[in-house]
């Protein structure tokens, strides 16, 4: 709990706390020092900016200089305690109706959208018109007026919270309504609080000043600065600088207490995603990669040479170098960070702008795709096809399907309007997608995931693409859908010869479907294996046996052939120096493992696997 | 309908049981069933798999067996007795013994909690958590092969494996006696997942613990469970123990089984007909009879003559091994008609 976590404060902060820190100190410091000099009476009436008086006199002859000063105090103080009138009530009364009983709670939630549908003004206007004018009624007029505004936003926090899963175990657990409250909801939903809170402290010194601006607030001889305001509008003809003081004050109190808000919110999350180290410069060079294994048969579609990726210094993606050749489907199977899906991304030119890449060769169907500052032709949108995990996301959902199936020939290859629906019809018939021509006219949410799923795989085939790139295509579907899926997969490369690269985590999915996989580790193919091969065990790099070992197949006993965990955690990119990445998980590590990353070489079984321990001389035997 | 399921369990002692439950959302005329008639009976030191797929009600049953959510009809006994007639605070003492282990990792433990506050808190709820007790924190640790020093870190600090870790040790905590593992490894990587099966049945056979495996996956349910549950849009279509799996007497049952991705690349072989691959529906309003006859294989779609399944809901009856049950109109298995 002590552990430091030395974390940069935000600028905004520093800004925020140093402009209110700053208010705060004239709050204590001028009533002591100039108290008498606001209330002086001179002859000097109404005069303007002079080096005795910066800001001129009012009316009356005083210093608007000293009474802005001073006023700071007053306004401060109300400012807060109207604040906390709000911020307290609200929070309370929204998050204690979330914690409430059902009935409680839907009723709660309506009287809480009722109060806010209320000008906060009209509210204050009306509570002090009922007290008498004054500083304290004015004080809870503004909180009272505000506080909805909090309830609904703690409402709404608090409901999001706690229908989150540490809520929900904890009320299991048997924590009370009040502990609930105070351990788990109220700091989950503090940062947007302290947010809201800012605002309105800076919006209650505006509500207040503009009370007393009317004559309800503050009453002679006390003054703040919205009296001042006042007395300086009046005389704003004559003596245009007298307003300038409160103005000034209200100004930098709100802008000190937004930032500060801003910046405690930037402070308080805790990092949920650690980002890659910044300019680790522990990227090994990368071993110049003998041809690809498997070489012969077929032509190549889509060829990639020590493709590297890296994100803010750190590299993903290590030299990988990957042939796809037609009428072949090839696995790309790993951990999530193995750098699969962005090597799938890079095959496709389709990663993001905050990544940098380089490759030896990229190629595909023709197309030179190597240079990442020349964009790849519009050609390529023809030629390959890309399948996303989630179709859900992949639609725009204000859009007909058949708009947006239509969409690739209607814009890259200029096929008329009526014709490209014909095409997408008969593609959606082909997936066996169920009455595909009114499916054309439905939007994406009214398919079910399967569906959805199969109206993207039309898509991605609608313009013939030699390559379909397919990125966890069945991850987040059923698995009686994802056999389907599958099933679709598998009869399209038979009847078209469509190539196909299919990234997944499941090594039952990839060695279902495809003729070759290749296995991701730390951004870099560990080893490429035959199916055949990876279905009979006949594999050579550890990480590879591990995989197989973890996963359960058809085998798995819990008694008598038990699953047999790989210790241990992959290395975070930029992490991997000039060792094996996967030695400090490995049985078989030697100390050479950690001195010298292997070179892919080629395995008995016509592999390729970068492991020190595939033995070289089993090689020569055959 | 429940009969079968508690005539076979009356014997043994069940930890947990439910008998015809039936559990929904919302109220009045927005209200939604999406949990039938379902009965299970939980004993110590076995697993028992709740295989399903989304809309099935198996995230809904889990929400019940852990007292989340009140059912609409039915009885809840835990350790023996029916909880209508416990007083709350024998309630709240019984559902202690029920822990529940969500999904993901990353959304079950409190981002600003250091991992020994939250486990404090599972130690007891209604302490401040000012004063610590380190030593049973670090044995709980231990228990789940963490180090001590865990304690003292925030959830961020830790991955997707070890986070999973933390929330099965939070759930030891209060030494239950059932534990709900709801897709507890479909948020993980394979390698990870396997550390986290093989956590799980060590300690159900340290502490004999009762476990509720509720997963999509069959493979992994194949390997953790003693029983097996299957549920079809809310409602319970094949019970019984694990090896019905392999030998399934439901229609449904079977297709989920042809659609484990099979490494040996056999599942291209033989296409099922088109009529599986249909929507199954909406869970509040599932189709008439049997839910499953618009997509099922050996029902109407396929064999006209089977009008039955459209018009009468199938009950639970034996069908192929001891102790299985399927609602089915036309099994796979049959029984032999003198049994």
């Amino acid at each position: 709990m002590r552990r430091e976590r030395r974390r940069p404060l935000p600028a905004m902060l520093v800004v925020g706390a140093v402009l209110l820190l700053v208010m705060v100190v004239i709050a204590v410091v001028a009533p002591i020092v100039w108290g008498d000099s606001a209330q002086a009476l001179t002859a000097d009436i109404r005069q303007t900016g002079s080096s005795a008086h910066l800001l001129g006199t009012d009316s009356l002859g005083r210093d608007v200089l000293y009474r802005t000063l001073v006023a700071t105090r007053l306004t401060l103080i109300m400012a807060l305690c109207a604040t906390a009138v709000a911020v307290g009530i609200g929070t309370l009364l929204g998050a204690g109706v979330v914690l409430a009983g059902r009935f409680v709670r839907g009723v709660g939630a309506r009287v809480i959208d009722l109060l806010v549908s209320y000008p906060p003004i009209i509210v204050a206007l009306t509570v002090t018109a009922i007290f008498s004018p004054g500083r304290v009624s004015v004080v809870f007029a503004i909180g009272l007026a505000f506080c909805p505004q909090f309830a609904r936003l703690t409402n709404t926090l608090a409901a999001s919270v706690s229908a989150r899963d540490y809520v929900v175990v904890a009320r299991l657990l048997g924590t009370g309504r009040a502990r609930l409250l105070s351990r788990h909801v109220l700091p989950n939903i503090a940062a947007p609080v302290l947010v809201l809170t800012s605002v309105g402290f800076a919006t209650s010194i505006v509500a207040l000043s503009g009370l007393s601006f009317l004559g309800l607030g503050v009453q002679q001889p006390s003054f703040d600065w919205g009296m001042l305001l006042a007395s300086g509008l009046r005389d704003l003809s004559v003596n245009p600088i007298e307003s300038l003081g409160p103005s000034v004050g209200i100004l930098l109190t709100g802008l000190g207490a937004g930032l500060l808000g801003d910046g405690l919110a930037r402070y308080w999350e805790p990092r949920q995603h650690a980002l890659p180290e910044r300019g680790s410069r522990a990227s090994a060079r990368v071993p110049k990669a003998p041809p690809v294994a498997a070489a012969g048969g077929g032509d190549v579609v889509a060829e990639l040479r020590d493709l590297t990726v890296s994100a803010r210094g750190a590299e993903l993606v290590r030299g990988v170098s990957l042939d796809i050749r037609a009428g072949e489907i090839v696995g790309l199977v790993g951990e999530s960070g193995s750098g699969k899906s962005v090597t799938a991304m890079a095959m496709a030119r389709l990663l993001p702008a905050a990544l940098t890449w380089t490759s030896a060769r990229h190629q595909v169907n023709g197309i030179d795709l190597s240079r990442a500052d020349v964009p790849p032709p519009t050609r390529l949108a023809t030629d390959i096809g890309v399948v996303f995990q989630d179709p859900a996301s992949c639609f725009n959902p204000a859009l007909h399907v058949g708009t947006q199936l239509t969409e690739v020939l209607r814009v890259h290859r200029g096929v008329p309007r009526r014709q490209a629906a014909e095409l997408a019809v008969q593609r959606l018939r082909e997936v066996r997608v169920s009455a595909p021509e009114s499916r054309m006219h439905q939007y994406p949410h009214e398919l079910s995931g399967g569906m959805r799923q199969r109206a993207m795989i039309a898509m991605a085939l609608l313009s013939e693409p030699k390559l379909l790139i397919a990125d966890e295509p069945t991850t987040a579907l059923d698995v009686t859908v994802q056999a389907d899926v599958l099933r679709l997969l598998h009869q399209i490369n038979a009847d078209h010869g469509t190539a196909m690269l299919l990234i997944s985590h499941d090594i039952n999915v990839v060695s279902a479907l495809c003729q070759r996989v290749c296995v991701m580790y730390a951004g870099r193919i560990v080893e490429e294996v035959a199916v055949a091969d990876l279905r009979a065990g006949r594999v050579h790099h550890p990480y590879t046996k591990a995989l197989l070992a973890a996963s359960p197949g058809e085998d798995a006993d819990r008694a008598t052939n038990p699953l047999r965990p790989l210790p241990g955690r992959p290395p975070r990119p930029g992490d991997v120096g000039d060792a094996c990445s996967f030695a400090p998980r490995c049985p078989l590590a030697m100390p050479r493992c950690r001195e010298e990353d292997p070179l892919p070489r080629p395995t008995p079984d016509g592999g390729v696997a970068a492991c020190h321990a595939v033995d070289p001389a089993l090689v020569e035997i055959r | 309908m429940s009969e079968p399921a508690s005539e076979s369990t009356t014997q043994r002692r069940s930890v947990l049981q439910v008998t015809g439950i039936s559990a929904g959302y919302g109220s009045g005329s927005r209200s939604a069933r999406v949990l039938h008639d379902v009965s299970m009976a939980i004993e110590p030191g076995r697993t028992m798999g709740v295989v399903g797929e989304s809309g099935s009600g198996k995230s809904t049953l889990a929400r019940v067996l852990v007292g989340q959510l009140e059912p609409l009809s039915g009885s809840v006994s835990l350790g023996g007795r029916d909880i209508a007639t416990m007083n709350r605070r024998e309630l709240r003492a019984a559902r202690r013994q029920v822990q529940l282990v969500p999904q993901d990792p990353f959304a079950s433990l409190d981002p600003r909690m250091t991992v020994g506050r939250a486990l404090a808190e599972a130690i007891d709820p209604r302490s401040s958590l000012r004063r610590i007790d380190s030593d049973r924190i670090t044995e709980l640790l231990e228990t789940v092969a963490l180090e001590g020093d865990a304690a003292h870190r925030l959830p961020h600090e830790f991955s997707g494996g070890q986070r999973q870790r933390i929330v099965i040790a939070r759930a030891l905590a209060v030494q239950p006696e059932v534990v709900i593992a709801d897709e507890v490894t479909s948020a993980l990587d394979s390698s990870v997942q396997a550390e986290i099966l093989d956590l799980l049945l060590d300690l159900q056979r340290q502490s004999g613990l009762a476990l509720v495996f509720i997963t999509h996956d069959l493979s992994i349910a194949r390997y953790m469970c003693d029983e097996v549950s299957v549920l079809y849009l809310g409602r319970m279509i094949e019970q019984g123990d694990i090896g019905l799996l392999t030998e399934p007497a439901h229609p449904y049952t079977e297709l989920l089984r042809a659609s484990v991705p099979d490494p040996s690349g056999r599942m291209f072989d033989d296409e099922p007909p088109a009529v599986v691959a249909a929507d199954p529906g909406d869970p509040a309003h599932p189709p008439t009879g049997c839910a499953f006859h618009p997509r099922c294989p050996q029902g109407p779609r396929v064999l006209g003559e089977r009008t039955v399944c459209v018009d009468t809901l199938p009950t639970l009856v034996p069908a192929g091994r001891p102790e299985q049950v399927a609602a089915c109109h036309f099994p796979l298995v049959r029984v032999d008609a003198d049994d």
